[in-house]
């Protein structure tokens, strides 16, 4: 299995008006299709900061950062966001103002799909998140907060790429839910051949990942590998 | 954008509001804009319509009481009669910082001597008999005092209408308090005519108890043959007839005396009323109240030229009575004679257009000697003018056969032969403002001139319309005024709502990978395209309602000057079509508002592209 991601020295620094802030330091490491990793650690270690630069939405300060195999400085990162890479997040962050087949069809729709294509897909991909075809016209402040995840998912799944990006994906979920999303997440990794890179808090999460990172003040550490 | 519009069509309440109030604002600022450009409009289209006049009358310093011997009465009758110190001219309303379209003017009109023509007098009173002061010799019925009125006999007449002679009618020195006899052997010459007095003393008494007749006609009075003619400054010369003798014995070598040869040679001009055509010299046609007010006005021809005015050209207005009395046709000369200059008073309250004539009876030299024509020449007829009757006797009417020419084109325009003169008065002095102008030139007035002038203006409704029409572009101010912030208020509160509240939309937008440009349009085309759809429905909204508020003017607009403000009169008014509404403001307005709408967007659009998303995301998670 290569790696599809590949880190090396990466470092972050962010720069306000009037201070500079280094969020990462010397960060290198590499991901893999087909397996979860975890990456814990306390809240402004940069574990967040690790994972934009991962979904391309900014770019290191030092080093250097490689998505199958190209530097992510010359790729065109919304384009990698749009077809390789999705995010999903504690608070779900669907379209509010959409139903949730209209989420999970709106990353297609990016990518020009064809009306009914993208509608069948994202029935698709709503099934093999196991939501029930009941609530695919459902507003998301109707439907349940793991419903609203497992929405997040199929709108992730939907966008076709590979690596699939999570922070703190089960922090605002029951244990109930917790289990059904960090099962899903083990599905797409082992069954779908994602990389799976889930940012926590949660040692259930930790404890269902093939990998496990520690974030430290900006440093990132193999914890279990 | 479809996807935009989407999620906007699922706040329908927030979105329908937004609509509604961007129509509403547009509406008002496309409104206000409409009316103050429609407004604007109308004034500039009508500014040379109208006409700002302004009159001038000297108030007296004081007032004179005359004695005056009546007859009838055995009394003095009081009349009281205004005193001018001094009189003011024109050139005393020249004063700092004045502004004149037309420089004051006070207006003389002359006499000319027409035998060759046929005036008005004559056409309208073809045979009438020539009461007008005539001279005649006469002889009493009975020896009498002239202290009631006495038969007479006239026997021979001397200057005047010939059809008199053989009449008896009655005489009474009515006026003088120390009547002499008259002999019914003698005979007599004197100027007679009527004057307002009528039949009174013992013949009235016998007439009233044989009640045979009742006789309540006027009775005539000897004329003085004092000289009217003043000097050129104005004042009165010496004159022994002032208070001399009215009536004289005719006895043998009667006419080779002085007071003869006056007799006779008042007797060569006693009748030339009959053929005077009253001239008047003016700067501007318009100066003069009956063609300003349109009691006047062209038939054939044009006016005549500013640079006519200004060269002094041999040109005129005719009337048109006086053209068809004459066979005259535009374009034809008319000879003019000028005997005589009357500086009191204007041509139509001498020659009245009904044919009446307030005559003068001493046109004599002072010394006695006979008035000579002091300017001739011929003028061509460049317009013909109508006249209609006022019907109110008005100060203003033009003089029966009134000739208006270039004031400088007369030579002695300053009255050769002066037999009156008097103050500036509204009928005789005039000047034109700029429109609008009337409160600065009283404040002008106020601050360097003196009270004993009296102003009266006509503006032809200027003031009431630009009051209207002002009042109107305050309105129209306030609803562009409160459009503009409505619009403002609108757009920032909005675009918080459906931009600024929405930047997680923006964030989860980029997170899926789309690009700052499609989250701008995303954004952006919803907002915009309401604004564009609000402001195109307000504006063409806010277009509708001017044109009905301007057809709910019914096309025309009659600004009466009855009521129009200041010291204003009504003469006539003008009549005004509205300017049509025009599109530009709805367009201009359209526009506007949607450049705010998507600027304001748009930059408000970039403050939520610069957080970025996933710290934005994040933070949201915290929350």
């Amino acid at each position: 299995m290569g790696k599809i991601i590949e880190a090396e020295n990466v470092g972050y620094v962010y720069q306000s008006k009037y201070q500079k802030t280094k969020a990462l330091t010397e960060v290198s490491c590499s991901f893999e299709r087909g397996k979860v990793y975890a990456i814990t650690g306390k809240s402004g270690s940069g574990k967040s900061t690790f994972l934009s630069l991962l979904a391309g939405l900014d770019v290191p300060t030092e080093g250097n950062l490689y998505i199958d195999g190209k530097e992510i400085r010359e790729m065109d990162r919304d384009a990698y966001r749009m077809n390789s890479a999705s995010v999903i997040y504690q608070a779900f962050h669907l379209f509010p103002l959409l139903t949730v087949l209209e989420n999970v069809m709106f990353p297609m729709e990016l990518q020009h799909v064809p009306k009914r294509e993208r509608k069948e897909r994202a029935q698709e991909f709503l099934a093999k998140v196991g939501l029930p075809d009941t609530l695919y016209g459902k507003m998301p402040n109707m439907i349940s907060g793991g419903e609203q995840q497992r929405v997040a998912i199929a709108r992730a799944m939907a966008s076709g790429g590979q690596i699939l990006l999570a922070d703190e994906p089960t922090g605002n979920l029951d244990s109930q839910n917790e289990a059904v999303i960090v099962e899903l997440l083990v599905k797409m990794a082992h069954e779908e051949n994602y990389a799976v890179i889930v940012v926590t808090h949660n040692a259930k999460v930790a404890e269902a990942a093939d990998v496990v990172y520690g974030m430290l003040d900006g440093r990132l550490e193999v914890v279990r590998g | 954008m479809r996807n935009s519009l989407k999620q906007m069509m699922r706040t329908p309440v927030r979105t329908v509001l937004f609509l509604g109030l961007m129509v509403f604002a547009a509406l008002l600022m496309t409104l206000g804009a409409s009316i103050w450009l429609k407004g604007t409009q109308t004034m500039a289209q009508y500014e040379d319509r109208f006409m700002t006049i302004g009159t001038v009358r000297q108030i007296p310093d004081s007032f004179e009481q005359q004695l005056i011997w009546n007859a009838e009465t055995k009394d003095y009758d009081v009349r009281k009669r205004g005193q001018y110190s001094d009189y003011y001219t024109p050139e005393d309303l020249l004063f700092p910082g004045a502004e004149y379209l037309a420089e004051p003017e006070q207006r003389a009109f002359y006499i000319s001597y027409q035998p060759d023509y046929l005036t008005t007098y004559v056409s309208m009173n073809p045979n009438a008999i020539g009461w007008a002061a005539f001279i005649a010799e006469f002889s009493p019925m009975e020896d009498a005092m002239l202290d009631e009125s006495v038969p007479i006999q006239i026997t021979k007449v001397i200057g005047g209408d010939p059809q008199l002679e053989g009449i008896v009618d009655y005489l009474c020195d009515h006026r003088n308090p120390n009547p002499k006899m008259i002999y019914k052997d003698k005979t007599y010459v004197a100027m007679l005519g009527h004057q307002a007095t009528y039949i009174h003393g013992k013949v009235y008494e016998e007439k009233m108890q044989s009640k045979s007749e009742v006789y309540i006609g006027l009775e005539m009075v000897p004329y003085s043959l004092e000289s009217e003619i003043l000097l050129p400054d104005g004042s009165r010369p010496e004159d022994a007839y002032r208070d001399g003798p009215k009536i004289f014995e005719v006895t043998d070598g009667f006419y080779e005396t002085e007071a003869g040869r006056r007799i006779l040679n008042l007797a060569q001009t006693g009748q030339i009323y009959k053929y005077c055509q009253p001239v008047t010299g003016t700067n501007k046609t318009s100066l003069l109240m009956p063609f300003y007010n349109g009691q006047c006005f062209l038939t054939e021809g044009r006016d005549i030229s500013e640079e006519e005015y200004a060269d002094g050209s041999k040109v005129c207005l005719a009337p048109k009575t006086f053209m068809e009395n004459n066979g005259l046709s535009l374009g034809d000369a008319v000879k003019v004679q000028l005997l005589y200059t009357d500086r009191r008073l204007n041509a139509g309250q001498r020659f009245t257009l009904d044919g009446g004539i307030g005559f003068y009876s001493g046109l004599v030299s002072p010394d006695g000697s006979s008035l000579e024509v002091f300017e001739t020449s011929e003028y061509s007829v460049v317009g013909i003018y109508d006249v209609t009757f006022s019907g109110t006797d008005s100060i203003f009417d033009p003089g029966a056969d009134e000739l208006i020419v270039p004031l400088e084109s007369i030579e002695a325009r300053h009255g050769m032969n002066l037999v009156d003169c008097g103050p500036m008065t509204d009928a005789t002095a005039s000047f034109q403002i700029p429109n609008g102008g009337i409160d600065d030139f009283l404040k002008g007035w106020a601050e360097h001139g003196t009270d004993k002038l009296a102003f009266t203006f006509y503006d032809k409704g200027y003031s009431r319309l630009k009051e209207g029409i002002d009042n109107m572009k305050v309105i129209s101010f306030v609803l562009l005024a409160a459009g503009v912030v409505l619009t403002a208020l609108l757009l920032f509160f909005f675009s918080h709502l459906f931009i600024t509240k929405q930047a997680q939309r923006t964030a989860i937008e980029r997170s899926l990978g789309m690009g700052k440009a499609a989250c701008r349009f995303s954004m952006l085309s919803g907002f915009a395209l309401l604004v564009l759809v609000g402001s195109i429905l307000g504006a063409v909204a806010g277009f509708r309602i001017s044109e009905g508020v301007s057809a709910a003017n019914a096309g025309e607009t009659y600004y009466e000057t009855t009521y129009t403000a200041g010291l204003t009169n009504a003469v006539n008014n003008v009549e005004v079509e509205e300017a049509a509404v025009s599109g530009m403001p709805a367009l201009f307005c359209t526009l506007s508002i949607v450049a705010a709408g998507v600027g304001i967007a748009w930059v408000k659009m970039n403050r939520s592209l610069r957080r970025e998303p996933m710290r934005l995301l994040a933070e949201r998670a915290e929350e």
